[in-house]
């Protein structure tokens, strides 16, 4: 922008400001492309920085009339727009990160439907493979899973375990066949 | 806010525009609204003040509203309104002077006084303007409304005392600025 195209806008401002209706379309103009201009480089969007700069043009608009021809009209309207480029770039940052953090949130607590059903799956196959062993296997492994405190770590219980064990791999091979 | 076409967003531009210049005109209220209340804590009548007010209220924000110099307009109005205001409210006191078999009411030379006091400031201010005349028209509006407050003690007479001394005290203002011109 040469200093010519400055001293209108300049003086179109000032008119709008005083309330001369007529210099409402040469300063929409001229601050529309100014805006327009500084967003995209400021926010590097094209969408974002019609945004940015549409949104700025209204403020500025709105505050037309307490204007100071002693300011510079570029200026003061730049002003607006960095100030919509920041909040703009400040709450995408910050819906970013409310995304990323929600993610994670649901990722952590419940499981999907399709876990859901294959922890399903597997808890059926294994109650039916345990209900196929022996009694004494099954209270083996129930005392195993129930810690080493109820069950105890001699190594006659050890070697109880590792025939449960034994049965209850052999007994799942036969159900639900090899993973080879 | 939603993308709006070339169009839509110049209209919504002006829109935005006349909504600031009508939230910057209502400051004028600012000025007008102290002085209502001091009429009616002086015990200016009621109806008089809510009449006068009305007009004032209204009139006030939307002048200034239209351009920024009807703004300053009302501003002088006010205050070149204020001794038509302050002056026959203070000489009421004084009662009717008796002068001989004659009788006076102060408050009518007060008013007269006043209006000069006002129509040569106007005036000087208007001249200070581009657009001399709209400016005085509104600014007299202005003063009368607000003198009226006050002069109306001394009843229509009151008031069109005010009136001639607006007229008075323009005259010179005008003819002084047009012999300087030629």
């Amino acid at each position: 922008m040469d200093a010519s195209q400055r001293d209108q806008v300049q003086l179109a401002m000032t008119a709008l400001a005083e309330g001369d209706r007529s210099a409402f379309r040469p300063v929409f103009t001229a601050l529309w492309a100014i805006l327009l201009r500084f967003s995209e480089r400021a926010l590097h969007d094209a969408d974002l920085a019609q945004d940015a700069a549409q949104a700025a043009l209204m403020k500025l608009l709105l505050h037309a009339a307490e204007f100071q021809p002693e300011r510079d009209a570029v200026s003061w309207a730049l002003g607006f727009a960095a100030f919509e480029c920041l909040s703009l770039r400040n709450r995408s940052r910050r819906r970013q990160e409310a995304g990323a953090e929600g993610l994670a949130t649901v990722a952590g607590s419940d499981p999907s439907p399709e876990e859901a059903v294959i922890r399903e799956d597997l808890r059926a196959a294994a109650t039916e493979v345990l209900g196929s062993l022996r009694p004494v296997d099954a209270e083996t492994l129930d005392l195993a899973f129930a810690g080493p405190r109820r069950a105890g770590s001699g190594p006659a219980f050890r070697k109880r375990l590792q025939r449960a064990l034994e049965r209850l791999r052999a007994a799942w091979r036969h159900t639900h066949g090899s993973p080879d | 806010m939603a993308r709006l076409t070339e169009s839509q967003r110049e209209h919504r531009g002006r829109w935005m525009y006349e909504l600031g210049r009508a939230r910057w005109a209502s400051r004028t209220l600012l000025w007008v609204l102290p002085l209502l209340l001091v009429a009616l804590v002086i015990g200016r009548p009621v109806a008089l003040v809510l009449g006068l007010g009305a007009a004032l209220c209204v009139l006030s924000p939307a002048l200034a509203m239209v351009h920024a110099r009807y703004a300053r307009a009302v501003l002088v109005g006010i205050v070149a309104g204020l001794p038509a205001f302050v002056l026959p409210l203070l000489l009421r006191s004084l009662g009717i002077v008796r002068l001989g078999s004659a009788t006076l009411d102060p408050c009518l030379p007060a008013s007269f006084v006043s209006g000069i006091l006002a129509g040569a400031l106007v005036s000087a201010r208007a001249l200070d303007e581009e657009h001399r005349v709209t400016f005085w028209v509104a600014a007299v509006v202005i003063t009368a409304l607000t003198g009226t407050l006050g002069c109306s003690v001394a009843g229509s007479a009151g008031v069109l005392g005010l009136m001639a001394g607006v007229a008075t005290g323009t005259a010179p203002v005008v003819l002084r600025r047009g012999l300087g011109r030629s």
